[in-house]
């Protein structure tokens, strides 16, 4: 006749409760590290109202809104020697894209460019397809970035008044763009 | 009593200005990381002030690692240029190992409108952006205006100066774009496919309206395995692509394997990443990079 004897483990089953305490331990330690020490991304939220250059433009827009970005500074340099700001005819003269006709003007949309009061440019694309009309707000201040609107339907006529809320109102989107260099860099200065 | 402090102040504001002059008079010497910015700060700065390298001729920025001697360079500068959106991110660990690791810096693409990485670069949702601005004439006229604003900052003596010389280069620069341009006498239409062996030459070909759709290398400077080489020249096949643009100064041997199984034409271009710094050195190899996307356009047209 046997007896039977239970045995139980020398720790009793202790040692699952301290390797799940030690693990619950070096959880939340990593969790308070990171949350005292981790960066947060600043991911910069832009408004209904406007467009990412870099993500939300086709390749001919992106082009354009380059081009428009470099010619908003010629065009300020250009308004300041001379007293008022350069008519459309004289930046072609220039040859300053986008207002110059050429290959690249032709592949992006065939913009017709007119200059519009209180420093602006309206450019009317030809083929809604490839690339929306653009209005280029030129600010008087050299620090200030150049103000650039897309509006993507054919009907892109001349807008009443250059304020945002006009703009918007008449369906245009102001094309924004952000820098953030310290994405593939180890820390910034 | 009252005269002697009169006189002290006199003394004080006649000296003050002077050492701020002998501070300010040294010509200012100024760090760049890649030839594109050598010739751009050269040509603004004209011989006003002094452009170092920071790597010396004949290393490929691709692979560079920093070595003493050039750390310590940086310790005799004033300023270092940085292109600052990934083509020169050994520059942050330089600086942060030189003895000035507080030295100013100058991000030349922080007015620039950037593109997004393509390919297996493209991580994290569009946040990784092509670091190769300096290969297309607006995005370099955009950065020389930056480099010009914030040199003006530091040498207001030479502000003006320097403006000048960079809307002079700008008009140069633009100059170029356009007798490119002006050969293209009918712009290419949807139906011309573009790839690229290097993910460089998205900003150059977008001067010309066009789109790179594929790009070969799986990474910046890596070449792609057997497997990657194969899905790459199916996927060429499929997507009808025209024309490659390969790499002039870091040539490799799979890229005649492409041209081989795929049938499509290659056309080198140059990354301006190799050789010596030279004032002109940009001018002369975007003209010959526009050329040949000129050539490619017309010869293969649909």
């Amino acid at each position: 006749m046997s007896r039977a004897q239970v045995i139980r483990p020398a720790g009793a089953g202790h040692e699952t409760l301290y390797v799940l305490l030690a693990a619950l331990l070096i959880m939340a330690l990593a969790a308070g590290v990171v949350s005292l020490r981790g960066e947060r991304e600043d991911e910069q939220p832009i408004a209904a109202h406007q467009l990412d250059a870099r993500r939300d433009l086709n390749a001919a827009e992106q082009g354009l809104h380059t081009d428009l970005w470099v010619a908003a500074e010629e065009i300020r340099a250009l308004g300041d020697e001379t007293g008022t700001a350069p008519s459309v005819a004289a930046l072609a003269e220039e040859g300053l894209p986008p207002f110059a006709a050429d290959a690249s003007s032709q592949s992006r949309g065939n913009h017709q460019w007119t200059q519009l009061p209180g420093g602006a440019y309206l450019g009317r694309s030809q083929d809604p397809q490839v690339a929306g009309s653009f209005v280029l707000i030129v600010a008087q201040d050299s620090a200030a970035q150049p103000d650039v609107w897309l509006r993507r339907d054919s009907a892109a006529v001349t807008p009443d008044a250059l304020d945002p809320n006009t703009l918007i109102a008449a369906g245009w989107q102001q094309v924004v763009t952000h820098y953030d260099a310290g994405v593939t860099r180890q820390h910034r200065h | 009593m009252f005269r002697f402090a009169r006189a002290l102040a006199l003394l004080l504001a006649a000296t003050l200005p002077a050492v701020a002059l002998a501070d300010n008079g040294k010509p200012l010497r100024i760090g760049i990381t890649l030839h594109p910015y050598y010739s751009y700060v050269s040509n603004i700065v004209g011989d006003k002030a002094e452009v170092v390298p920071l790597i010396p001729a004949g290393f490929n920025p691709h692979a560079y690692e920093p070595r003493a001697e050039d750390i310590k360079r940086i310790g005799s500068l004033d300023v270092v240029v940085l292109n600052g959106v990934g083509h020169d991110d050994f520059a942050d660990r330089m600086i942060a190992a030189s003895e000035k690791p507080d030295i100013k810096t100058i991000e030349s693409n922080a007015n620039v409108p950037l593109l997004a990485a393509t390919g297996i670069a493209a991580r994290g949702a569009g946040k990784v952006v092509n670091p190769h601005t300096f290969l297309s004439i607006s995005a370099t006229i955009a950065q020389v205006n930056n480099i010009a604003r914030e040199l003006g900052k530091l040498d207001p003596d030479n502000a003006r100066f320097y403006q000048q010389n960079a809307r002079a280069y700008a008009k140069r620069l633009r100059g170029l774009r356009a007798d490119a341009l002006a050969k293209v006498t009918q712009a290419p239409d949807a139906t011309f496919r573009v790839a690229t062996i290097h993910a460089a030459y998205d900003y150059l070909v977008r001067d010309f309206g066009l789109e790179v759709t594929a790009v070969v290398e799986p990474a910046h400077g890596i070449e792609p395995s057997p497997a990657q080489l194969k899905k790459t020249i199916d996927q060429l096949k499929a997507l009808d692509v025209k024309v490659i643009f390969s790499e002039m100064d870091f040539p490799s041997a799979y890229v005649e394997t492409i041209q081989r199984e795929s049938g499509v034409r290659i056309y080198p271009l140059t990354h301006i990443s190799y050789g010596e710094y030279t004032k002109d050195k940009y001018e002369v190899e975007m003209k010959r990079n526009l050329d040949t996307v000129v050539q490619a356009i017309q010869e293969n047209r649909a």
